[in-house]
């Protein structure tokens, strides 16, 4: 027999391909939800950091010009009321206070003409007039006193041989000459490259930086501010004048920056820290990446771990499966190991009780049609029973010595025809007719050895004509009644009655006989009698009817002694019901 | 069981090598200080002109170092150091044929700073911008009338500046080669004189002191040296042209990253008195205070 291609899904690729898809639902669970947040929570907290270092660049900035200022207040208190008409010691507090500070340069009192009265740092080059319309001068008289004012930075050019790059703080000041009350300024020149230090030194990343710009957007420190005069780095400074405080982006060179922006509060100056986002959200980049790299990771883990594990648990599956292909091609000698998992267990279990039920009823099968075929040889034995061929071979003998020819060849004829049908050539079924036709001839011969002292009569249903049933199943009953019956019977005569009939689904055949009858406690055994030398007795025709047609079907004995007996024979009467 | 067994152990490797590389990324790359230098060949190596070259120059270099070489009174030997070693080579000043096939054999990039050459990087003042700057200064700030211009029209830059001027002011100009020419023209109809070189200015700025020129015609002129700072303080000088050797540095190092041999002008600067004292002009007009 051949089999078909094998067809449907492998079970060991069906149960790694649900525990990718259960890892992957796992995997995107954590993509969509734990990811994006972390990765959220990450970018403010570097931002949050940023924001933080420049806070501390502002506070700082704060508090040099808080600084500054409290120095220029202090310089202010320095000078005396009427400081024309009082002596030196305020100038010499005013020279040690410019000293004592490595980041001014000059302090200087301007009166309110406009002429010097006194400043650290030598002769004044300007006239009053020019000093009176110096931006300086004039806001710091707008001030009132109140508010100092900061410059831009600048070359200053007041004092001969001096030029410094400096902001001025001024303030106005106060002072009475001669019962006139009048105001003047106090000059403090800070150097430029000090104070831009507040704001240059301020490191965000590795790229990043912090300046300071005015309220028009005019720079006042930058750290590429000499790219920036010459016209060779430009700075968006417009997006950055719309807020005082607060976040924004913009791009430079193909990098995305962060700006943040602050406010100084003395100066209302912006200090504004930029930071490349690819520095200062290098963390977030590396989660980013790392997560990235793990999640790959996880699933090539995940596809060796699916297929060694669908593999161990489909591999006892597997073993039953090639031990089935064996069974397929005939070993049944083989057994599964009963381990593993307990439903494998369990099927490996019922596999070999299969297994072991079907080399039992293999060995059954085999020694039922053994049985058969032994009784068959038996049948055919007890047709070439010695004893009956030298009886009717003497038989034969007799009546051609006695001349009687025609009865000879008669004999000889039925012993004949009674051989034909007994090898049949070799088949195990033959036609209700010919089986008729074999005890025919039985009894003719028997009929002519025993000179008449039974008659008999054979008569068949036209239906079960046709039919097929095993061989040799009416003689051994007709033998049987003619050994007991007929020898139990010393001068009566013998009628055995041969019929053959179909009821219902069965095919019967039934061998009667008006004998003495068997006794009740030897019918009851009668089907365990062991074959004698005379017949293979009603035991091995039972037995043989049962292994080719089943339980239901065999022998009946109905018997009354000194009445008769009768022996009806059960067969199937289709095919199909037979064995 | 062999398919499954290397399928597992190949994606078991993969993971590794995957783990391995992503994890790898995350280590901070080592700093490695930089062991070439370029190298800015110089006749001379004093200047403020230079300090500002060089500052530029090296803040376009990044990491990379800049080493100054006063150019030898004989041939160049390349093969010998400093300039084996090189990088690249900027030339500052002097860009004769006969060093530039000197240093030839190299094979390094080289740049020059003020001469172009067919063939090399190159960076120079834009003169004609600066001629431009004047004329537009000139015509937004003066009345209609006579320019005259002081230069030498054989000297290549103060022809640049002219060609600027012309551009803006065009028929109002009229060239002199020198001051004498000046001392011959009738400058009552001259609304302003423009002088094309550091040396013509000088000449103006002295006969103005000395009243050989009205005080009060308006002077514009070019170059940046401390001796501006004092006509203008002294209102003799009404606005100079200056250049930036700072600018043309950081160009040139700009022309190094390109790898191009391309010609890059280095801008211009208009300072006006009331511009001179601003930050912006201090390095320009101040280049000693940084």
């Amino acid at each position: 027999m051949t089999r078909g291609p094998r067809k449907g899904y492998s079970l060991q690729n069906v149960l790694m391909a649900a525990f990718l898809i259960c890892l992957s639902l796992i995997l995107a669970f954590v993509l969509l939800s734990v990811v994006p947040r972390v990765s959220r929570m990450l970018r403010q907290s570097a931002i949050e950091r940023t924001r933080e270092t420049l806070q501390q660049g502002l506070n700082s900035a704060d508090l040099y010009v808080n600084s500054a200022l409290t120095a220029l207040h202090y310089a202010c208190s320095q000078v005396p009321e009427e400081p024309l008409s009082n002596g030196g010691d305020w100038r010499d507090r005013l020279l040690f206070m410019r000293n004592s500070r490595n980041d001014t340069v000059s302090l200087a009192f301007f009166l309110e003409d406009g002429s010097l009265l006194y400043g650290t740092d030598g002769a004044l080059r300007l006239t009053p007039a020019e000093v009176r319309q110096a931006p300086w001068f004039e806001r710091a008289l707008q001030g009132e006193g109140a508010l100092s004012a900061f410059s831009l930075p600048h070359v200053q050019q007041l004092f001969f041989d001096q030029r410094r790059l400096v902001i001025s703080l001024s303030r106005s000041l106060p002072y009475t000459e001669q019962g006139v009350e009048r105001t003047g300024v106090m000059l403090m020149d800070i150097d430029y490259l000090r104070f831009s230090q507040v704001a240059d030194s301020i490191r965000l990343g590795l790229s990043g930086y912090a300046y300071l710009m005015d309220e028009q957007g005019r720079l006042i420190t930058h750290p590429r501010l000499k790219e920036i005069n010459n016209g060779l780095y430009a700075e968006d400074r417009e997006a950055v004048l719309k807020q005082r405080v607060g976040l924004s982006r913009d791009s430079v060179d193909g990098r995305e920056r962060q700006l943040i922006i602050s406010t100084l509060n003395q100066t209302r100056w912006r200090l504004v820290g930029v930071a490349y986002a690819d520095e200062i959200l290098s963390l977030q980049s590396a989660f980013l990446r790392t997560i990235s790299v793990a999640l790959a990771a996880a699933v090539l883990l995940s596809l060796a771990a699916a297929s060694l594990m669908a593999f161990w648990v489909t591999r006892p599956i597997r073993a039953l499966e090639s031990k089935m292909s064996l069974v397929d091609k005939g070993e049944l000698n083989i057994r599964m190991d009963e381990t593993g998992f307990r439903e494998i267990r369990s099927v490996s279990q019922a596999f070999n009780h299969m297994l072991a039920r079907i080399r039992h009823l293999m060995d059954q099968v085999l020694q039922e049609q053994e049985t058969k075929r032994l009784h068959e040889l038996n049948a055919l034995q007890a047709q070439i029973n010695p004893h009956f061929l030298y009886n009717t071979l003497d038989s034969i003998i007799w009546m051609q010595e006695r001349g009687r020819g025609a009865q000879a060849v008669e004999m000889v004829s039925a012993l004949a025809r009674l051989f034909r049908i007994s090898i049949s050539r070799g088949r195990s079924e033959i036609l209700v007719s010919e089986e008729l036709e074999h005890v025919r001839n039985y009894m003719i011969i028997q009929q002519m050895r025993f000179r008449d002292r039974f008659v008999y009569q054979v008569d068949c249903q036209e239906e079960a004509k046709n039919l097929r049933v095993i061989k040799l199943i009416i003689q051994p009953l007709v033998e049987n009644a003619i050994n007991h019956a007929m020898a139990a019977l010393a001068d009566q005569q013998l009628h055995i009655g041969v019929r053959a009939y179909l009821e219902g689904e069965a095919l019967c055949f039934e061998v009667s006989d008006d004998g003495v009858g068997i006794p009740a406690e030897k019918l009851a055994h009668l089907l365990e009698a062991k074959p004698g030398i005379d017949g293979i007795g009603l035991k091995n025709v039972h037995e043989r009817i049962r292994l080719s047609y089943g339980a239901p079907w065999g022998l009946e004995i109905q018997s009354v002694e000194d009445e008769g007996t009768l022996v009806t024979v059960r067969l199937p009467r289709d095919k199909e019901k037979r064995l | 069981m062999k398919r499954v067994l290397i399928v597992s152990a190949v994606c078991l490797l993969l993971a590794l090598g995957l783990m391995l590389w992503g994890f790898a990324m995350d280590r901070q790359p080592a700093v490695t200080e930089a062991s070439g230098y370029c190298l800015l060949l110089v006749r001379e190596d004093t200047g403020s002109d230079l300090m500002q070259l060089r500052k530029g120059l090296e803040a376009a270099l990044g990491g990379r170092s800049l080493r100054l070489e006063r150019l030898p009174a004989g041939p160049v030997r390349p093969d010998q150091a400093p300039y084996a070693a090189a990088e690249a080579l900027f030339l500052y000043g002097d860009a004769s044929d006969s060093l530039l096939e000197a240093l030839k054999p190299l094979n390094k990039p080289i740049i020059l700073l003020g001469e172009s050459r067919e063939g090399y990087a190159a960076v120079l003042h834009d003169e004609y911008a600066g001629g431009e700057l004047l004329g537009q200064e000139i015509l937004g700030s003066l009345p209609e009338g006579r320019v005259l211009a002081i230069g030498d029209s054989a000297q290549p830059a103060q022809a640049r500046r002219y060609e600027g001027l012309l551009a803006e002011l065009g028929e109002r100009v009229l060239r002199l080669d020198s001051a004498q020419d000046l001392l011959n023209q009738d400058v009552s109809d001259t609304v302003c004189i423009a002088a094309l070189s550091g040396a013509a200015l000088e000449e103006m700025g002295a006969l103005k002191r000395s009243g050989t020129l009205p005080a009060a015609l308006p002077l514009y002129g070019v170059e940046a040296v401390e001796s501006r700072v004092g006509l203008i303080e002294e209102g003799l000088l009404q606005g100079v042209v200056v250049d930036s050797p700072y600018a043309m540095g950081y160009i040139a190092g700009q022309l190094l990253a390109r790898g191009a041999a391309e010609l890059r002008y280095s801008p211009m600067k208009l300072v006006l008195p009331d511009t001179l004292y601003l930050a912006q002009n201090a390095q320009l007009m101040f280049p000693l205070l940084q």
